[in-house]
């Protein structure tokens, strides 16, 4: 086995070794330093897109008079760095970040405050689309989808300011199945799935999926597509899958147990659930 | 014929310039520019006369010449006639005359617009007289669809060396010396991209050629591609052999069609040939190239979204942190490399890195081809060395500015680039020089601008453009890029306010900053580079509600001298909107509710009665 070869860098004045190529925001938690962030996700490929998280580096051994912006969460640590999550440099352009973003997102709880917490106030701009979207175009949506759920239904058209988020070709929702992860994962949430006439809908991505209620206390539970997906990867009965998770907790058992003693598809439901976890507890 | 060893090339060679160098040959330029004004038509008619009067001579259409503004142009060798600005209606005297008899047509010859003498040969045009043909020098003169003409003139000579004399290492170590920097832009110095490609451990690796060129007047890559596509393929076998690639690949705009049909034409001429496949020439070296055509986005140009490109995704940057020389096309080590930098390769080779490092300054080598283009007397492509000041480009190669107008500034590196004003005309080109400028050198663009341009209008212009090239991964390229170009709306319309100059300046420094890939971080040269230069302008703009040079439209109207308006009428017939009144012989006026400002009467009238104001 090859060992990781350890690097020392500096955040903040405070100095840390840590196994090198590790995000200098993943340093940056070791030393409970907080930096902000919008379109990282823990389980999900990293996007380095937002740039909320951006860092001033220098590298004084080689040169002490440059200095460069870069993001936390796709930037590699490396011998000798010294970076500074908080200098003055970053504060401003951080901050006019989040006035952008805001422009975007107007309605979004989450980017209004960060922005009160940044000391904006009034924004300054207006986006292309005048925040109607009220989306930051992270790409958690759509790569929750494509590398958890696995689904592929939804993705990026467009370039520039007329990005956006669609279906494919911007018609056929039958690659979704209705799991919601990307409605958890949103930051601004704005992608919200309607359950209208037992169908889960959402219009403009052109879903409409059949919708189980549980036969016990009568809550959604979730889409028969995703239902029939679980029981290709758990074992369990079909009177228990159709049960909403409350009350298969009432009938004494947890989908946590069964969950671990199946070994196949076990990361993939394990995350599923997790991410999921607004809608099934 | 498939050649089997380095001596059979040579012999071959031989055979083949024996045969040649007694042939007169009439070549006509089939470049971009001159089957614009319609060289193709010409070039059937000369194959027509030709046979019809029986006369023994070779007819090569080539590639670009450079003096495109002149076009079409035409060299009779061996005498070397250089005829320019040629009709259907003059071949007939010329294949009498010039090609039968060797005579002279004064007509057809170029004239010195300084000195008004007639001017027989190509290089004695002051336009060439100061540039240096590396690249180019076999663009005109060899028929790009010929496999022997390039190997005549001593094609695929840098190659049989490399492959007899020299290992990986050392070749590495002569492109090295040289102080090769890459021409696509960013001007990394190509020797080191090669060695970190050659140690990246990969079961297989790749080099790629970026003939993407997204960057609009731009065409010195097309040129080349075009004119001559084996000194490219040469340059990435040599390329290939340095860090161990089997395959290659070239991405080209898909709207380049000759560029397309000649660079498959003589790619497969390789391969007939032996100079591509397995084997190539009997040595260990087994390589070959396939052709991309890209949509043309001018992101797809950037190293991480080409490859994403060629494995047939959206053209989208990532973080490079992790280099493409590591892990690129099918995160395969990959070394990107622009069409101009691999046709240095052969050049560098055969003259030895020696040579080629004397050329240039201390920090930028060889020769550079631009595009000169704008208000200038002579455009079109120009190779200089790296060093030669912009005034000489503009004045003595350019010819100045036409029509008795001002120098305002040179717009340098394609739409990211930024304006250079006239006090730094005797700095030169150069990568930092002009970094330090605020601009850049990036693919090769230069539009010279004189005293009829707004600056506030020129970024805007420019920032119009890359708004809509920008990918919109990232925040501050997608979202800044729309404020500043919304901002510099406003200034240009007349709406602008005092703080918006700080705005401005704020966005543009964090999006050159903060943004993901180099088309963000370069993005706000237009507007931070004539914020730096041509402040004044702004403000005329926001404070007087003005522009001077007469070009936004809200900013002026327009209105008849009445001192010089003679009441011809002119103005009044052309107007599309009915807008001037005015009878016959008495002064006219303009209706300020019913103008559009079209510039019509502006343009029509003789008497320069009607004024911007
Ligand atoms: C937005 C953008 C557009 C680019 N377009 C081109 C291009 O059209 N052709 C090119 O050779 N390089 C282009 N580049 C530069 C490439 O990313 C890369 O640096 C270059 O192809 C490497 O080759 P070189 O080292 O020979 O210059 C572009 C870069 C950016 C950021
Ligand atoms: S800088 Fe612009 S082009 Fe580059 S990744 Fe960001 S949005 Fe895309
Ligand atoms: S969190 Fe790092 S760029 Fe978005």
């Amino acid at each position: 086995m090859t060992v990781t070869k350890q690097v020392e860098i500096i955040i903040d004045g405070r100095k840390i070794r840590v196994p090198q190529g590790t995000t200098i925001l993943k340093a940056a938690a070791m030393l409970e330093i907080r930096i902000p962030t919008l379109c990282h996700h823990e389980e999900l490929s990293p996007s380095g897109s937002c740039r909320l998280c951006i860092v001033e580096i220098s590298n004084p051994s080689q040169n002490p008079d440059r200095s460069w912006i870069d993001s936390a969460c796709v930037c590699p640590a490396s011998e000798g760095l010294n970076i500074k999550t908080h200098s003055p440099r970053v504060l401003k352009e951080r901050k006019l970040i989040i006035e952008l973003l805001l422009s975007r997102a107007p309605d979004s709880q989450q980017i209004m405050k960060l922005a009160l917490e940044n000391g904006i106030t009034k924004p300054r701009f207006t986006a292309a689309d005048e925040g109607k979207s009220n989306c930051i175009l992270c790409g958690l949506c759509m790569r929750v989808c494509n590398e958890l759920i696995k689904a592929e239904a939804i993705g990026f058209s467009g370039r520039g300011i007329k990005k956006e988020v669609v279906s494919p070709f911007k018609i056929a929702g039958d690659l979704c199945i209705g799991c919601k992860a990307c409605e958890a994962v949103c930051p601004t949430g704005v992608i919200n799935f309607k359950i209208e006439n037992k169908k889960l809908r959402k219009q403009d991505w052109g879903v409409a999926l059949e919708m189980i209620f549980c036969p016990d206390c009568g809550q959604p539970v979730g889409t028969s597509v995703q239902m029939e997906q679980l029981k290709e990867k758990i074992t369990i009965t079909d009177e228990l899958l159709s049960c909403c998770p409350a009350c298969r907790r009432k009938k004494n058992y947890s989908v946590r147990t069964v969950l671990h003693r199946t070994a196949k598809g076990l990361s993939d439901v394990s995350d599923y659930n997790r991410l999921t976890s607004k809608e099934t507890g | 014929m498939k050649l089997t060893g380095n001596e059979q090339l040579v012999s071959v060679r031989t055979h083949l310039t024996e045969k040649k160098s007694t042939l007169r040959t009439v070549s006509l330029c089939g470049g971009t520019g001159c089957r614009a004004s319609e060289s193709e038509k010409l070039l059937v008619l000369l194959r027509k006369t030709v046979t019809e009067k029986n006369i023994d001579i070779t007819i090569k259409e080539t590639g670009c010449h450079g003096l495109c503004e002149n076009g079409p142009l035409m060299v009779i060798r061996p005498e070397n006639i250089f005829y320019q600005r040629i009709q259907p209606s003059d071949i007939d005297e010329i294949v009498e005359k010039s090609l039968k008899n060797g005579e002279v047509i004064e007509r057809l010859l170029y004239e010195d617009p300084e000195t008004g003498r007639k001017l027989i040969k190509e290089n004695d045009i002051p336009f060439y007289e100061k540039q240096q043909r590396l690249v180019f020098a076999q663009n005109g003169h060899i028929d790009p669809k010929s496999i022997e003409d390039y190997i005549i003139t001593g094609g695929y000579s840098a190659l049989t060396r490399v492959l007899s004399d020299l290992s990986p290492e050392e070749v590495i170590g002569e492109v090295e010396k040289s102080g090769l920097r890459g021409r696509g832009g960013g001007g990394f110095p190509t020797g080191k991209k090669w060695k970190s490609c050659r140690i990246a451990p990969g079961s297989s690796k790749y080099v790629v050629c970026n003939a993407d060129e997204g960057d609009p007047g731009a065409y010195m890559d097309r040129s080349l591609l075009e004119g001559n596509p084996h000194s490219v393929i040469e340059g990435m076998l040599i390329g290939a052999f340095a860090i161990g690639a089997r395959e290659g690949r070239i991405y080209v705009r898909a709207e380049y069609p000759l560029a397309v049909e000649n660079i498959i034409k003589a790619i497969a001429d390789a391969r007939k040939w032996g100079l591509l496949g397995e084997k190539i020439l009997g040595s260990e070296l087994s390589f070959d190239i396939e052709v991309t055509k890209g949509g043309g986005a001018f992101v797809c140009g950037e190293s991480t979204a080409l490859m994403q490109s060629l494995q047939g995704y959206s053209g989208e940057p990532r973080t490079k942190h992790i280099h493409t020389t590591e892990s690129g096309l099918y995160n395969l080590p990959t070394n990107l490399n622009n069409v101009e930098t691999w046709a240095n390769i052969p050049i560098i080779i055969n003259r030895g890195a020696a040579w080629f490092n004397k050329i240039g300054t201390p920090g930028s080598k060889g020769t550079k081809i631009f595009s000169l283009v704008g208000k200038v007397r002579n455009t079109g492509l120009i190779e200089v060395p790296m060093g030669m000041s912009l005034r000489e480009i503009v004045f003595d190669i350019g010819g100045g500015i036409p029509g008795g107008r001002e120098f305002k500034a040179i717009q340098t590196g394609g739409p990211s680039g930024g304006c250079i004003p006239g006090q730094y005309l005797d700095r030169s080109v150069d990568f930092d020089e002009l970094t330090s400028l605020g601009s850049m050198m990036g693919s090769g663009g230069l539009i010279v601008m004189d005293e009829d341009t707004c600056m506030v209008e020129v970024a805007r212009f420019y920032l119009s453009f890359l708004v809509e090239e920008s990918c919109g991964k990232c925040t501050p390229c997608r979202e800044g890029l729309w404020q500043l170009l919304s901002i510099l709306t406003r200034i240009t319309e007349g709406k602008g306010k005092e703080e918006d100059l700080a705005a401005l300046e704020e966005i543009g420094e964090m999006v050159k900053d903060s943004s993901l890939c180099a088309l963000g971080k370069t993005a706000p040269n237009p507007v931070l580079s004539t914020l730096r230069y041509f402040k004044d302008e702004y403000m005329e703009h926001i404070v007087d509600k003005k522009c001077s040079p007469g070009v936004c439209r809200s900013l002026f109207q327009y209105k008849i001298d009445n001192e010089k308006c003679t009441g011809c009428m002119l103005c009044q017939v052309k107007c599309p909107y009915q807008a001037i009144e005015g009878r016959k012989k008495e002064v006219h006026t303009i209706d300020t509710a019913k103008c559009v400002k079209c510039g019509i009467c502006f343009e029509v009238c003789r008497f320069d009665a009607v004024k911007k104001v």
